[in-house]
């Protein structure tokens, strides 16, 4: 089995006198002065121990009946023929059955990923997410007007079909002293038409006071060829909405193309101008939010309140100077009212207008045709194959590999500790 | 005996029985010469006959793995049963002196004086062996297995069992010499 002779040889003389017993054994003569050996391998083979011939017997019906165990049964010979498979000749079944598994996982995953790309119907929007329901307590006009009166502007135009509004005390007008200087400045045509009602935030009493600013995500998928068209649809749907493009960009790489776009969105038509984006294409993904400034919108009004309550006051009081001193004062403080009364309305412009628009940004994804199948498709799928198959073959590898080493140097550790013992039971028998 | 003793997977049962009567004629061919070898081993004859028993059922389980090209099937048999006998020596850790054969007392009676009492002492200088060095005669003048087979059984290289059987023939004869 091993430790075939590799060159060494033994002496000739002790080559001889084994030869000498094998003669012997095998009842040939041997030289006249190897007898003494000769005869006492004999003599050992005679005290060669016998078996008991009944014993024998009934060992030779055991082998002839195949070693039958005590109540054997197919389990036992199923046992015996797995036992009988040699260690190495698994491998090949194991790695089979590994690579197997991996495809069936991989390929899970894959149908898990499909799924999760097929087309996202928006989230139905919460009722009173964004809009604010009139309970009464004064006439509601829309945010819009409100605002626009607020800041001595004309309100934009409606968008046919829109009907959300918001419940905002409009500003109450009220009778104002102005100079000639403060006049010239236009804050006079203003604030006969802004300021606002007395005691009040400028919401009606009763009404909620929430207002948010929205913004959505959004994601198409299309033909690439398709990526330019369904952006410059998205645009038209903005302009049409009152909504302005605040940035586009499009990229293209080999057969896939991407666009962005940042569109911003009068609240008022937020909702159907999704309604009307999510039709362009397949939606791959769509989320909104909305953060709450009621608070920092009432803040921003009440900071403009008191600002221009407070240049109003310097005015009668300008009016009232006794000497020209004393006026020089007060235009000087009015000076500075002018200038917090433009930082108040340029606060309150900037959160108004969070509330006025909303944004959405918008990525639309473009796929290779789905259509017809080309030559060069064929070769991009057999590409797609092959990387799969070496893939997979390379994982199953990484696993197979190395538990095979280990369950080899255990099976060899185990084999020599088991060599090893019974070696040594001949030492210490 | 170089034959395959397991017939293929997918066997014909003509295949199949050709397979069970070669097994069937590797155990005939060397039942006795196991149960000598354990016998002379152990020193036990209810052991050696267990043994024995228990090395052939082993090999007729193990039939389909036995490889032609890895050695001869009477070496295979043999290697089997060495591992079944140094288990049981493991197991009881003892070595029980042979009980005498009846056929050994007859034969006792009717030999030269001169040949019993050589006979005797031969006795007394196995029993005083090692066990390995037991084994060795075991192996060759129980079992008649050639050099060549010693060496695959005991997994040494052919010269190496050669001078190891030869040291054993010399102590034996040496013994031998002192006793006479």
């Amino acid at each position: 089995m091993r430790l075939r002779d590799h060159g060494d040889e033994m002496a000739p003389e002790l080559e001889r006198e084994l030869e000498a017993i094998d003669r012997a054994l095998a009842g040939e003569g041997v030289d006249a002065e190897l007898a003494e050996l000769a005869s006492l391998a004999t003599d050992l083979r005679d005290q060669r121990p016998q078996a008991d011939e009944s014993w024998a017997a009934e060992l030779d019906e055991r082998a002839e009946a195949g070693f039958p165990r005590a109540g054997g049964s197919r389990l036992h010979d199923l046992l015996d023929r797995v036992r009988a498979i040699r260690p190495i000749r698994l491998i090949a079944p194991a790695g089979a059955a590994a690579s197997l598994l991996v495809a069936v996982v991989v390929g899970i995953s894959v149908l898990r990923e499909d799924a999760a790309d097929s087309p996202v119907q928006p989230a139905a929007q919460e009722p009173g997410a964004a809009v604010q329901g009139d309970d009464g307590g004064g006439e509601p006009i829309p945010l819009d007007e409100a605002i626009e009166r607020e800041l001595g502007e004309g309100a934009e135009p409606a968008v046919p079909g829109s009907e959300k509004s918001f419940s905002v005390r409009g500003p109450e007008t009220g009778p104002g002293a102005l100079s000639a200087e403060d006049a010239g400045s236009g804050a006079a045509a203003r604030s006969s038409d802004v300021l606002p009602p007395p005691g009040g935030s400028g919401l009606a009493p009763g009404a909620s006071k929430r207002l948010l600013d929205r913004s959505a995500q959004l994601t198409l998928t299309t033909r690439t060829e398709r990526v330019g068209e369904v952006s410059d649809e998205a645009i038209s749907i903005a302009e049409r909405a009152g909504g302005i493009v605040v940035s586009s960009q499009l990229s293209e790489r080999g057969r896939r193309a991407e666009a962005t776009l940042q569109l911003s969105i009068p609240t008022r038509n937020l909702d159907s101008t999704l309604d009307a984006l999510t039709d362009l294409a397949t939606v791959r993904s769509f989320s909104e939010g909305a953060v709450d400034i009621t608070k920092p919108f009432v803040s921003a009004q009440d900071r403009l309140k008191d600002t221009r309550a407070e240049r109003k006051q310097l005015l009668a009081a300008l009016a009232q100077a006794g000497s020209d001193t004393e006026a020089e004062s007060i235009r000087k403080q009015l000076r500075d009212a002018r200038r917090r009364i433009s930082r108040a309305e340029a606060d309150f412009k900037r959160i108004a207008d969070r509330a006025r628009r909303s944004d959405v940004f918008l990525t639309v994804s473009g796929r290779p045709d789905q259509g017809g199948w080309s030559l060069g498709d064929a070769v991009d799928d057999a590409g797609d194959v092959l990387r799969t198959g070496a893939g997979i073959a390379l994982v199953t590898a990484a696993v197979v590999v190395p538990l095979a080493l280990l369950l080899t140097a255990a099976w060899l550790v185990l084999s020599a500790a088991r060599r090893y013992r019974r070696e040594r039971a001949l030492d210490e028998g | 005996m170089e034959q395959t003793l397991a017939a293929p997977a997918g066997q014909l049962p003509q295949e199949a029985e050709q397979a069970r009567l070669a097994f069937e004629a590797l155990y005939r061919a060397n039942r006795d010469e196991v149960y000598a070898y354990v016998a002379g081993l152990l020193r036990d004859r209810t052991a050696a006959e267990d043994v024995t028993a228990l090395a052939f059922e082993r090999a007729y389980r193990k039939r389909r793995r036995f490889d032609p090209a890895r050695g001869s099937a009477r070496a295979w048999i043999f290697g089997i049963a060495r591992n079944a006998a140094l288990d049981e020596l493991r197991r009881r850790q003892r070595s029980a002196r042979l009980a005498a054969d009846p056929e050994d007392d007859r034969a006792a009676v009717a030999e030269d004086a001169e040949v019993a009492l050589r006979r005797a002492a031969l006795r007394e200088a196995i029993g005083s062996l090692e066990p390995r060095e037991r084994e060795l005669v075991a192996l060759k003048f129980f079992a008649g297995l050639a050099n060549s087979e010693i060496a695959a059984v005991l997994g040494v290289s052919e010269s190496n069992a050669g001078t190891r059987l030869h040291r054993t023939i010399e102590k034996l004869r040496r013994a031998c010499d002192e006793a006479s």
